[in-house]
């Protein structure tokens, strides 16, 4: 009995040491872990608002009659009152659709700048053998471009925080100007202050 | 030298509780008319009990060249459960097709059965697994 006082005694200086180490403690994670640390949009909210939309392009007759459509992404407005950056989330959808196969995305939007500046540099500087440059005049007209927002409501009352999240995207017809394509992805997270500290 | 046992036994057991579970697999092969053959996995007994895979359904897509599934989850207590699922896709060489393979949260209430669907990331994509588990947050600490 007294062995075992003294092996319970041992194990609570353990975690008791432990607890007092000055040194914080720094791990990796698993990215695709589920994220629940605050209500604010983390993680876990962007990788489910990919998942949704990515499942609802690719399933949708514009992304699956084999034309590969060119798009490309406008702007997410973010309404909500937090900062928030869009732009990962609409990055995510890119980068996963591009990985289907079954559409191209233009750079149009986000670079068209230092393409320019590269064309004139390829075909107007004499640095660049002619053979080998650019040619002005071939780029690709989008089909398509996406664009939405994001809104939130957030309560709380006593303890209690709520917060709900509405992600939306719209597919659009440059050449007919209809939405072709929307949907949305709806979140909501809760949280409850402890009783004692929080 | 029996008390001692039962300590030993405690201990053991507030270990295994606090042990992840690994995730019940729904392994799923496709074939040109849609589903070609399914298997279960079950890893956590308790997770099971109420959350049970039922249905597939695959549609094609692309005019074939893809495909669209639909796993039916069903709820099979009268409480709500909450859980994470994922999809994760593979080729006919058995390599994972790169997508969005995280957890993602859900929940049934009680005796609901809802479909969750993936679309196959690529047209080479032959099987999938749809994968289900115990909530397991990164830190839960409210806010």
């Amino acid at each position: 009995m007294k062995r075992i006082m003294i092996l319970v005694s041992l194990i609570g200086m353990v975690f008791l040491a432990a607890g007092c180490a000055s040194s914080p403690t720094v791990s990796y994670g698993d990215p695709e872990q589920v994220e629940t640390v605050t209500t604010e949009f983390g993680s876990t909210d962007l990788q489910m608002i990919a998942e949704k939309m990515v499942n609802s392009l690719l399933a949708t007759p514009i992304l699956s009659s084999g034309q590969r459509p060119v798009l490309y992404v406008h702007q997410v407005k973010n309404k909500t009152d937090e900062h928030l950056d869009t732009k990962s989330v609409t990055d995510k959808i890119r980068v996963t659709l591009l990985k289907s196969g079954r559409v191209r995305f233009t750079a149009v939007n986000e670079v068209n700048d230092e393409m320019i500046k590269q064309l004139e540099y390829q075909t107007s500087s004499g640095y660049v053998d002619p053979k080998t440059s650019s040619t002005i005049g071939r780029q690709v007209g989008a089909d398509y471009f996406m664009f939405g927002e994001v809104a939130s409501i957030r309560k709380s009352a006593g303890r209690v925080k709520d917060v709900y999240f509405k992600f939306t995207l719209n597919l659009v017809n440059i050449e007919s100007g209809l939405i072709e394509w929307a949907d949305e992805q709806e979140i909501r997270k809760q949280a409850k202050k402890p009783l004692i500290g929080g | 030298m029996a008390r001692r046992w039962n300590i030993i036994w405690l201990i053991a057991l507030f270990l295994v509780a606090c042990a992840g579970t690994a995730p019940n697999v729904l392994h799923v092969q496709a074939g040109p008319g849609g589903l070609s053959s399914k298997k279960e996995e079950i890893n956590d007994r308790g997770l099971a009990r109420k959350v049970s895979f039922g249905e597939v359904s695959i549609r094609a897509l692309d005019l074939g060249s893809s495909m669209e599934a639909q796993v039916i989850l069903r709820n099979s207590s009268s409480r709500n459960v909450v859980f994470e699922y994922r999809f994760i896709w593979y080729d006919a060489a058995g390599f994972e097709i790169s997508s969005i393979t995280a957890w993602i949260p859900s929940g049934l209430s009680g005796k609901e059965a809802r479909g969750y669907r993936s679309t196959a990331p690529g047209p080479n994509a032959v099987s999938f697994k749809c994968m289900v588990r115990n909530l397991q947050p990164l830190t839960d600490t409210g806010s």
